[in-house]
């Protein structure tokens, strides 16, 4: 495969052409956040955290998506991407609810990890505290739509690797949800054969495992 | 490299057929989406998660009368929000409460292409122009 070479914040790298930049970024030992990309998964470019500029591009560009070329040059770490990232990790912490104390990913989350990444030391937009719900009707797994910050790692994970087609999404904007089956209970959903690979991409502690979970906390079905 | 689509293409179908059943039962029952996905070989969470998306989609059954208010840009800027309140005031219902009161409900439309009327007011299908308090 033909090699290209990419200055990354003045670091030349590298690199496969046509990789996604993020590939780019690793090789200049640059990491961003990324909490909708997965390597072994479809890109959806959804939570736009790993957005780069490219020179000469209109626009700040998603690096999980856009295709490494001969000569371009990137920027990770512009006062405009810092503040953008930071915002919008304040709106994904403000949009749920993310009692970190609480949660069974608390010191393993990768929403803890991209705050940190970040520095957030306040929200600065106003909390929703939306009304949500906990579907502990799966005998092994829990879901907490809380926590969900709707990524679709889990969606993707169980149509392209399980093949079992469990999770969707549901309604729009800020209704959005997650779904299981028709909008069912998880534990009523008979494709899902409980591989345990939407628990395992889950940045968040929106899936888990009951075992993770200290005893006695939720009943099981 | 991951895949490129989910499962297997064309789904394309889907919202016409959605846009059928719909016309026949007058909105989309758990059933009739089941029914759907197993005609067109889709994941029953995929149907769900379209007909979900789109507004023209109803998943419950409709009140015998429905009022649609359009919030087209035209509309709004004649008064289309103040109409809205002072007719869920009149009838009693909640805006965009698709059970409203059991005999009407009321919502929110969008551009109904009729500008010239606006501000316009849909009773059971029928647009016309409604006069804004
Ligand atoms: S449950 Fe987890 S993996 Fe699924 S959409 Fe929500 S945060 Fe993403
Ligand atoms: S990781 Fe690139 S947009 Fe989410």
């Amino acid at each position: 495969m033909a090699v290209v070479t990419l200055q990354v914040n003045d670091t030349t790298v590298a690199v496969p052409a046509g990789v996604p930049l993020l590939q780019a970024l690793a090789a200049a030992g640059v990491a961003l956040p990324t909490l909708c990309h997965h390597p072994r998964l479809s890109p959806v470019a959804a939570c736009r955290l790993c957005l780069v500029e490219l020179e000469g591009a209109s626009r700040p560009l998603p690096a999980c998506v856009t295709a490494a070329a001969e000569g371009q040059r990137l920027r990770t770490d512009t006062p405009a991407l810092q503040a953008g990232r930071r915002l919008i990790v304040e709106l994904l912490f403000a949009e749920g609810n993310h009692p970190c104390a609480v949660c069974v990913a608390n010191g393993d989350c990768e929403l803890q990890d991209a705050a940190r990444h970040v520095g957030m030391d306040l929200v600065s937009v106003p909390y929703r505290h939306p009304s949500r719900q906990v579907d502990a009707s799966h005998p092994l797994f829990l879901l907490d739509h809380h926590r969900c910050i709707l990524c679709s790692r889990c969606v993707r994970v169980c149509d392209e690797i399980e093949g079992a087609h469990v999770w969707a999404m549901a309604n729009r904007g800020s209704a959005t949800r997650l779904i299981a089956g028709l909008d069912q209970p998880w534990g009523t959903v008979d494709s899902c054969t409980s591989c345990g690979k939407c628990v395992a991409v889950c940045p968040t502690g929106a899936l888990v495992a009951r075992e993770d979970v200290p005893l006695g906390r939720w009943p099981t079905p | 490299m991951a895949p490129e689509t989910p499962f297997p293409q064309p789904p394309g179908r889907l919202i016409e057929v959605l846009h059928q059943r719909q016309q026949q039962h007058g909105h989309l029952s758990r059933t009739t989406l089941a029914m759907v996905a197993q005609e067109l070989r889709l994941p029953p969470a995929h149907v769900y998660g379209v007909a979900s998306f789109y507004h023209l989609f109803r998943l419950t059954p409709p009140t015998p009368h429905r009022c649609g208010i359009c919030f087209g840009t035209a509309c709004l800027l004649r008064g289309a929000a103040a109409l809205a309140a002072a007719q869920a005031q009149r009838l009693g219902v909640r805006l965009d409460d698709p059970a409203g009161d059991g005999l009407w409900s009321l919502e929110t439309v969008s551009c109904l292409g009729a500008c010239g009327l606006a501000p316009v007011l849909v009773m059971d299908g029928v647009p016309r122009r409604a006069e804004a308090p």
